[in-house]
């Protein structure tokens, strides 16, 4: 290989490696050198109090962070299932159920993908809120969100309700490379509809739904919008996620102004981006999509 | 296509999509029925959507009201948040265009790991890059500036449509390279000329998934952003919502239609795209 | 994946050693020569901004400067107050302007903090009393010496600003500007309508949630997302049945006795009692006081509000609402009746400040009776005395003043933030029912440790 060969490409890759190294390499580093130190976010001398592990042992021992942990774990998993099986089944009825108007309904549907999570959540708050519009139409008196137990689902609930569309969309494009011959073969077989989806139309997908599951996944550890503003991860931190947690303890008004420890809270999400980044990665060198 | 269907499937797809359409509709009905209602109380209504008795007048105050607690107007507001977009949208995709040239159609060392390192960041949670960035971003003197959200919106822009556009790259057949090799054309040439005219389907949905993820950012531009006069939307939003309480709800409902109907009508005109958009990035990635 | 990590490795030990070069400066030099290097580097850069946006700086006396002065408190009379102080002060001082940032104040914590570690502070700025002192004076500049020292300002804000809140061990940092004192709006009509009277005890709150609950009316505002509301009552039962209140809650902060103790456990149940009969909404934990609270009473869905003071009498009486303020009621007759007494807004200005002396001056300034009687007539209770002959239009306000010094004064504050912590958590959990109440009071024992 020639010089040139060998070293041009990198002028090509060279502006965003750069863009990362400052804007993305330097601030998680920073962070990890953060995470050995006790720092309040105030003091101006941030490398003073040197704590070596402490913060990971405390991050260890920290029963809020676990249910921090735990609440992200069941957003991720009550997403990924619900957000799948919705987005399935409206992408099946969609596709077979011979819409005049399909592609109207479909945008209608992926509406809500587009609108601000900010103001998503503020009106869905509005609804859940104890004197707002569910309990005031239903005659009832449930703490919806301020509850020991029903915050973390609420707020799930409400990021299926924003991307169903989304999920439907990326089904209802795998099934348009579906050869439809297959089915009417099986149809003329006798088969039922639920054989039919069963062993036609959901193999096909299975690549569709991994991606799907995938992007889920990644944009269910994010979740910070909706928690901060539904529930603000209370009461007593029930339905805390991570982000949420890292940003009380770091950022709150009324938190504890632990910049330290949450950068160690940081590098542990960085720890879990990094495995389901790297589980993507296997699957898309595998399968060569 | 013909698709067969029986009567009862019939039924039961109709009943089906008008369940999921009520509840797709109904809370953003709602909140435009709000911003119509006097003080906006969840009673006065037919159906919980038809507002007994209209009126304009929250929007009106919606615009005084921003104006006079916010210091900012809804243009100049919108002003704001389409610069930001569209000059962080822009260096985006230039840059990661050119990456993903590079990582396409080269061979060299480290290049699926570096690629695996760029597409990882996906993953990365803004706040977590908070404080940090902030230090730095202040040791530049950007802070309070258009720069110091556009240098990070860039960054976050990245790693999506090198994906996308990788992904394009490499279907692009070997013939039309060899093929402008044969004319003299050199690679650079052959990238500007022939590559990205026929690549912008892929270059298309990166611009919608780079317009969704940088107009609706909110934490970054709420710490960055000090300045009235340069913040975006969500911050002007989630301000009127969280902190001055005196607003009725009728008037917070008018700000929240106001402040959608820019993402609705470039929704509207691009509905194809979006659709595309979304489904290529997602299939390629 | 080896291959992944060893990259991820690489990249890593390049950015740290870019940042380890940018941050040398501060690990190489002695604590000293930081500070210096800091002052310059903040002098310069404020003194940019000023350039920019007063075109002419000279090192005179009269040299031309702006102000910049962070708060939250955004609500109309405070708003429409500083405007006219900033007149006021402008006459006699044309070469000084004012750029004056209110935000909420969630907002608000993190825009200060991020502002503090990239060196980019106002010259004054609002610091949550209290609570946050005891990370935050590290940042403020010392003002014991310099008000107290002063006869004339310390005449005016002298008692205020030798409070707790303001303080940090021994030392004021913050002038106050405004009280709070905290009581219970009760809305007149409503009590009217329903024929009820002024609750004096908790078990009054407990028989209005019957009459009231016919219209989906509570007693009691219901807002402790901003966690201090459920902690302030906690405080206002302690001293309600112990004089020395706040030593005690002094001494178990310091470790001295143990937070599990029958006046902490009274108080507790107090509260348990109160939320088990339903005085509040059930959903109090998601809902913040500046919303829903002020809402929830300006909207007449709740008899009273908790915790109502000086902040919102201008809101409560725009509103249209005639209200009349009163202590927290009794946990039980025979206890105090207790105000919850201390400073609310609060100024601070830190050590490197460019303009020292103008804001030193500004801030002495607000203490003065010409601002004081601004405040009064903006329905605010300035910290400082309110001059006699002032008439107090607000009758809210005017109800406030007159009869929180007939009660006894609690002090609220709470400084070690892992205390803070475990009480506001402990004390959701026990109300929710989630822990008993030696659980919760043990937990704060604990946390301490």
């Amino acid at each position: 290989m020639r010089l040139k060969e060998k070293f041009f490409p990198l002028y090509y890759t060279l502006p965003v490696i750069l863009f990362y190294l400052v804007f993305l390499f330097y601030p998680i580093f920073f962070n990890v050198i953060l995470s050995f130190f006790n720092w309040n976010g105030i003091n101006p001398n941030i490398f003073k109090d040197f704590v070596a592990f402490e913060n990971y042992k405390n991050l260890i021992l920290d029963k809020v962070f676990w249910l921090a942990f735990r609440n992200t774990i069941y957003f991720v998993i009550s997403t990924v299932i619900v957000q799948n099986l919705i987005g399935l089944f409206l992408a099946h009825i969609l596709f077979f159920g011979n819409f005049k108007y399909g592609n109207i309904l479909r945008s209608i549907i992926f509406f809500p993908t587009i609108l601000s999570p900010v103001i998503v959540s503020l009106v869905w708050k509005k609804i859940f809120i104890s004197d707002g519009l569910l309990n005031t139409i239903l005659h009832l008196d449930i703490a919806w969100l301020g509850g020991l137990y029903a915050g973390i689902w609420i707020v799930a609930f409400v990021n299926i309700w924003q991307w169903s569309g989304y999920n439907m969309v990326l089904y209802y494009a795998g099934l348009q490379s579906l050869d439809y011959q297959l089915v009417e073969a099986a149809m003329i077989d006798g088969a039922n509809w639920a054989g039919i989806v069963a062993k036609i139309v959901i193999p096909f997908l299975i690549p569709t739904i991994t991606i799907a599951s995938i992007l889920t996944v990644l944009g269910g550890f994010k979740v910070f919008d909706l928690v901060y503003i539904m529930t603000k991860g209370g009461p007593a931190h029930q339905s805390e996620v991570i982000t949420s947690y890292m940003y009380w303890l770091s950022f709150d008004a009324t938190g504890p102004n632990r910049m330290g420890y949450a950068a160690t809270v940081v590098i542990f999400s960085l720890f879990i981006a990094i495995v389901f980044a790297s589980i993507r990665m296997r699957i898309m060198f595998t399968r060569k999509i | 296509m013909n698709k067969r269907m029986s009567l009862g499937g019939y039924i039961f797809t109709r009943i089906i999509i008008a369940l999921e359409l009520i509840i797709v509709l109904f809370p953003v009905l709602w909140i435009i029925s709000i911003s119509f209602r006097e003080g906006g109380n969840v009673n006065d209504s037919w159906l919980l959507i038809i507002p007994k008795k209209f009126t304009f007048e929250n929007y009106s105050k919606s615009v005084e009201f921003i104006h006079k607690w916010l210091g900012i107007t809804y243009q100049r507001m919108f002003f704001n948040s389409i610069l930001v977009t569209v000059i962080s949208i822009g260096i985006a995709i230039v840059i990661s265009s050119f990456a993903a040239f590079g990582f396409a159609s080269y061979k060299f060392k480290g290049k699926e790991e570096l690629y695996t390192l760029i597409i990882i960041s996906f993953m990365i949670p803004a706040q977590v890059l908070l404080i940090p960035l902030f230090l730095l971003l202040g040791k530049m003197g950007l802070i309070n500036t258009y720069a110091a959200v556009i240098l990070p919106y860039i960054t976050f822009g990245i790693p999506i449509s090198v994906l996308i556009l990788r992904g394009f790259f490499e279907q692009i057949p070997k013939e039309l390279r060899d093929a402008s090799k044969v004319d003299g054309a050199g690679d650079l040439l052959y990238f500007i000329k022939i590559v990205l005219p026929i690549s912008k389907p892929a270059i298309a949905a990166c611009i919608i998934f780079l317009f969704l993820q940088t107009w609706n950012e909110f934490l970054l531009a709420l710490v960055f952003l000090r300045n009235d006069l340069i913040q975006t939307v969500p911050v002007t939003v989630a301000k009127i919502g969280g902190g001055a309480y005196i607003i009725p709800w009728g008037i917070y409902g008018a700000a929240i239609v106001i402040s959608t109907i820019p993402v609705v009508i470039v929704f509207l005109i691009f509905q194809k795209w979006f659709i595309r958009g979304i489904t290529m990035g997602a299939i390629k990635g | 994946m080896k291959k992944i990590f060893l990259m991820f490795l690489v990249v890593a030990l390049i950015t740290s050693l870019v940042m380890i070069l940018s941050f040398a400066g501060c690990k190489t030099k002695t604590v000293a020569e930081t500070t210096v290097a800091e002052t310059t580097a903040a002098e310069t850069t404020t003194a940019e901004t000023a350039v920019a946006e007063t075109t002419a700086v000279e090192t005179t006396a009269a040299k031309p400067v702006t102000l910049t002065i962070w708060d939250w408190q955004n609500v109309e009379n405070y708003l429409k107050a500083f405007d006219e102080i900033f007149a006021l002060y402008k006459k006699d001082h044309p070469n000084v302007d004012f750029d004056h940032k209110v935000v909420t104040s969630t907002d608000y914590m993190q825009m200060l903090k991020a502002a503090i570690t990239g060196n980019e502070l106002p010259q004054i700025f609002e610091v949550w009393t209290g609570m946050q002192m005891a990370d935050y004076h590290s940042a403020l500049l010392d003002l014991t010496d310099i008000i107290l020292k002063d006869p004339e300002w310390s005449d005016w804000v002298g008692k205020q600003a030798s409070q707790l809140d303001v303080q940090f061990e021994g030392k004021t940092y913050l002038v106050p500007i405004d009280m709070w004192d905290v009581g219970v709006y009760c809305n007149n009509k409503i009590l009217n309508d329903y024929s009820l009277k002024l609750p004096n005890t908790i078990d009054d709150l407990i028989n209005m949630v019957p009459v009231l609950g016919v219209d989906n009316i509570k007693p009691l505002s219901s807002n402790f997302q901003d966690v201090w509301t459920a902690q302030f009552i906690f405080t206002v039962f302690i001293h309600q049945l112990e004089p020395k209140g706040t030593e005690m809650q002094m001494q178990a902060e310091k470790g001295e006795i143990s937070w599990n103790n029958p006046t902490f456990v009274e108080a507790c149940e107090g509260i348990k009692k109160m939320w088990d009969k339903n005085v509040f909404r059930k959903d109090a934990f998601a809902r913040a006081y500046n919303i829903d609270g002020i809402a929830e009473f300006t909207d007449k869905k709740c008899m009273g509000l908790w915790a109502g003071g000086d902040w919102y009498t201008g809101t409560v009486v725009d509103a249209g609402i005639d209200a009349t303020a009163i202590p927290f009621p009794l946990i039980k007759e025979g206890a105090t009746p207790t105000y919850l007494a201390s400073n609310g807004l609060a100024y601070a200005t830190y050590p490197e400040n460019p303009d020292l002396q103008v804001s030193l001056d500004f801030m002495k300034f607000l203490s003065s009776p010409e601002v004081s009687k601004i405040f009064v007539e903006n329905s605010i209770h300035p910290a400082a005395k309110v001059p006699e002959g002032v008439e107090i239009k607000n009758p809210l306000l005017k109800q406030i003043i007159s009869t929180a010094s007939n009660y006894r004064e609690a002090n609220p504050w709470v400084y070690n933030s892992k205390v803070s912590t475990a009480i506001t958590d402990g004390l959701a959990n026990y109300i929710l029912g989630k822990i008993t109440v030696e659980e919760f009071l043990n937990s704060i024992d604990k946390a301490m440790k």
